[in-house]
C-alpha cells in the first residue's frame, strides 16, 4: 500500500498543496519551520485519522480558518482508494472513502495505516508508564477492535471501585459492597494482562531481530512486562489479582485509589541485561524505540497484508551514518523522511530516493 | 431574543426535559399539540395527570400499578415459588411479552453504582430479603449485563447465599436470529462459558 497523491487545504501552515508521491523513499528537505513536519503530519492524519502532536485535533486547522481538508489517493493490492478528511473547528471531523461517509473505524479500508517516528518518541522508553501501556493497548486494539470492550469495561469498573473507596472513607459500612467490584476488576484485569502478554511476546521477538540487525553487533534487546500481579501462569492471574485486591484493601481505602492492576503496570526494556530507561545512552534509547516502531509496522503487515507507511521525522541526524544505511538500505516500501540537510542521507539511499524541497508552506 | 410566545416557549421547554426528546422534537410536538382540538389536548393532559395520581408502586414487588398489590402479584395461577429480580419496571414488560415466565417479580428500581451514589440501601434490596420465605424456591437475577447490573447481581448472590434458596443468573449469549460472525468477542466468550448440553 502506498500514498500516491495528497491534496491539502488550510492544514497547519499550508494554504493549498497538491503533491504526488512515489512508492519508495520520499524525502522532504528544507530549513526549520518551513512545514516539513506538517506535511508528514498531514500524511499521518489522512492514514490514521489523528494528529501527531496536537492536543486537540482542531489545532491542525490553519490559523483563523474554519476547516482543514485532506484528500489522499492510495494504491492497495485490492485497488485504488480515495480518502477525504475534513476537520472542522466546531464539529466532528468528516471522513469519506470514495463517495461514502464513514463514521466508524471498522468501516474504513483496513489496509491503510502508518507508523510515525519522531525524536519525541524517545519518551516511549524514558517517559511515563502510561505511554507504554497506551502503546501496547492501542496496538492490540488495532488488531482486535473488540479489545476496546474489555478496556472500556475495566476502566468503568475501576472508576466505580475508586469512587466506592472514597465513599467507604466516610461510610465504612459500605466495605461490604467491595466484593462485586473486586470480582469484576480481577476478571477483566486478567484478560487485559493476558492480551498484553500475548502482544508483547510478538512485539518483543520482532524488535529483538531489528535491534540485532541495526546494531550489527548482535546486541540483545529484551522486553518484559512488569506487574505487582503474578502473571507467570495465565490461569492464575485472576486469582492472584483478586487476592491482592483484598489484601490491599485497607491501603486502597486510605488512598481512595486502587493501587494494583493493569492500570499501574509497566513495560521494561533491557539491552544486554541493562535497563534501557536508566543505563542506556540517548542513542540506544532512540534505537530501542525505532525497533519497537519497526516491529509495530511488521506486525500490522502480518495482520493486514499491507506494509504501513513509515514516517520518520528528523531522525536521520540523530543516528550515525552506519545505522542510517542499515535502516534505509533494506527498505522497499513507502517511507517519508524529513531532514534539514540532504547530507544526512547516505549517498546510496539518496540515489534511489525522491526529493521534495519544502519552503514556507509550499513545494519549492 | 425569544423566538416563541411565552406559553409556547414554556411547553417546548417542558417537553424537551423528557428523555429522548431534543429541542427539535419538542418543537415539533408543541406545534402539533397547538393544532390539536381542545378536547384531545384536555384528554392528553388528563391522561398524564391521572396516570401520575393513580399509579403507585406495588407494595410487594415494586412494579407500577393502579391496584395494590399489582395484577401480577394477585394472579392466583402464577408460580409463587419463583422471584425474578429486575432493575426497572420496563424489564417486567419485556419479560411478560415472552409469555414464558410465570413466576413473580421484584423491581430494584436501580442498580448499585458508586459513581451515581447508589448503594445497596438506595435500591429495594431490604424489600427483597423480606419476601424470602420458605415458600420461595428460586431467585432469578435478571439485572442488566453491564458492570453495574453485574455488581448488583454478585452482591445479591452473596447476600442470598445463607438463606437456603436457589439463586440463578440469566444466561449471556448470542441474540436469536443473529450471526455468530457478527457477535463481539466478549459476548462469544460468555456464550461459550454458558454453553449447555443438548
Amino acid at each position: 500500500m502506498y500514498l500516491y497523491n495528497l491534496r491539502l487545504y488550510d492544514f497547519r501552515n499550508f494554504l493549498e498543496l497538491d503533491i504526488g508521491f512515489k512508492n519508495g523513499i520520499n524525502i522532504f528537505y528544507g530549513d526549520n519551520a518551513q512545514g516539513k513536519t506538517n506535511l508528514l503530519e498531514a500524511i499521518y492524519f489522512i492514514t490514521e485519522l489523528k494528529a501527531t502532536r496536537a492536543f486537540r485535533e482542531q489545532e491542525v486547522i490553519r490559523y483563523d480558518q474554519p476547516l482543514a481538508f485532506l484528500k489522499g489517493l492510495f494504491s492497495t493490492k485490492a485497488g485504488d482508494i480515495d480518502r477525504q478528511v475534513t476537520i472542522y473547528r466546531n464539529r466532528k471531523k468528516e471522513v469519506k472513502e470514495g463517495e461514502n461517509k464513514k463514521s466508524r473505524w471498522s468501516e474504513l479500508d483496513p489496509s491503510i495505516s502508518a507508523v510515525y517516528f519522531s525524536p519525541e518518541d524517545i519518551d516511549l522508553v524514558k517517559g511515563e508508564p502510561s505511554l507504554r501501556r497506551k502503546f501496547i493497548d492501542n496496538l492490540i486494539y488495532r488488531i482486535r477492535p473488540s479489545f476496546y470492550k474489555y478496556l472500556q469495561g475495566y476502566q468503568r469498573v475501576l472508576t466505580q471501585r475508586n469512587t466506592l473507596l472514597k465513599t467507604i472513607k466516610v461510610k465504612p459500612g459500605m466495605t461490604k459492597t467491595l466484593d462485586p467490584w473486586d470480582e469484576q476488576l480481577s476478571e477483566l484485569g486478567s484478560q487485559l494482562i493476558n492480551e498484553r502478554l500475548k502482544m508483547l511476546q510478538r512485539i518483543s521477538s520482532l524488535s529483538q531481530d531489528y535491534f540485532k540487525t541495526f546494531t550489527n553487533k548482535g546486541n540483545d534487546l529484551r522486553i518484559s512486562y512488569r506487574s505487582e500481579i503474578d502473571f507467570s501462569n495465565p490461569e492464575r492471574i485472576k486469582a492472584d489479582y483478586k487476592n491482592k485486591l483484598i489484601s490491599n484493601r485497607e491501603k486502597d481505602i486510605n488512598r481512595s485509589f486502587t493501587s494494583i492492576g493493569p492500570h499501574r503496570d509497566d513495560i521494561d526494556f533491557f539491552i544486554d541485561g541493562k535497563n534501557v530507561k536508566y543505563y542506556a545512552s540517548q542513542g540506544q534509547q532512540r534505537l530501542t524505540v525505532l525497533c519497537l516502531k519497526f516491529a509495530q509496522r511488521n506486525l500490522l503487515y502480518t495482520e493486514k497484508g499491507e506494509y504501513p507507511i513509515l514516517l520518520l521525522d528528523d531522525v536521520m541526524s540523530e543516528l550515525d551514518i552506519h545505522r542510517r544505511q542499515l535502516i534505509l538500505g533494506q527498505e522497499n516500501h513507502q517511507v517519508f523522511i524529513t531532514t534539514t540537510d540532504l547530507k544526512f542521507i547516505p549517498e546510496e539511499i539518496l540515489e534511489k530516493s525522491f526529493l521534495y524541497p519544502i519552503k514556507a508552506g509550499t513545494l519549492g | 431574543m425569544a423566538y416563541y410566545a411565552e406559553p409556547l416557549d414554556r411547553l417546548i421547554g417542558e417537553l424537551s426535559r423528557l428523555p429522548g426528546i431534543g429541542p427539535k422534537t419538542a418543537q415539533r410536538l408543541a406545534f402539533y399539540i397547538l393544532k390539536m382540538s381542545k378536547d384531545r389536548v384536555e384528554s392528553l393532559a388528563d391522561a398524564i395527570l391521572q396516570a401520575k395520581e393513580l399509579i403507585t408502586y406495588c407494595s410487594i414487588c415494586g412494579n407500577f400499578t393502579d391496584v395494590d398489590p399489582c395484577s401480577i402479584c394477585q394472579t392466583p395461577y402464577r408460580d409463587k415459588n419463583t422471584i425474578m429480580v429486575v432493575e426497572d419496571p420496563k424489564d417486567i414488560v419485556a419479560m411478560e411479552k415472552t409469555r414464558d415466565y410465570k413466576g413473580l417479580y421484584h423491581v430494584l428500581h436501580g442498580a448499585i453504582s458508586p459513581l451515581e451514589g447508589i448503594g445497596p440501601d438506595d435500591i429495594k434490596i431490604k424489600e427483597l430479603l423480606a419476601r424470602i420465605t420458605p415458600e420461595i424456591k428460586e431467585i432469578i437475577l435478571a439485572t442488566n449485563p453491564n458492570v453495574e447490573g453485574e455488581a448488583t447481581a454478585m452482591y445479591l448472590a452473596k447476600l442470598l447465599k445463607p438463606l437456603d434458596v436457589k439463586v440463578t443468573r440469566i444466561a449471556y449469549g448470542i441474540p436469536m436470529g443473529g450471526d455468530l460472525e457478527y457477535a463481539d468477542e466478549v459476548t462469544l466468550t460468555k456464550a461459550l462459558e454458558g454453553r449447555q448440553k443438548i
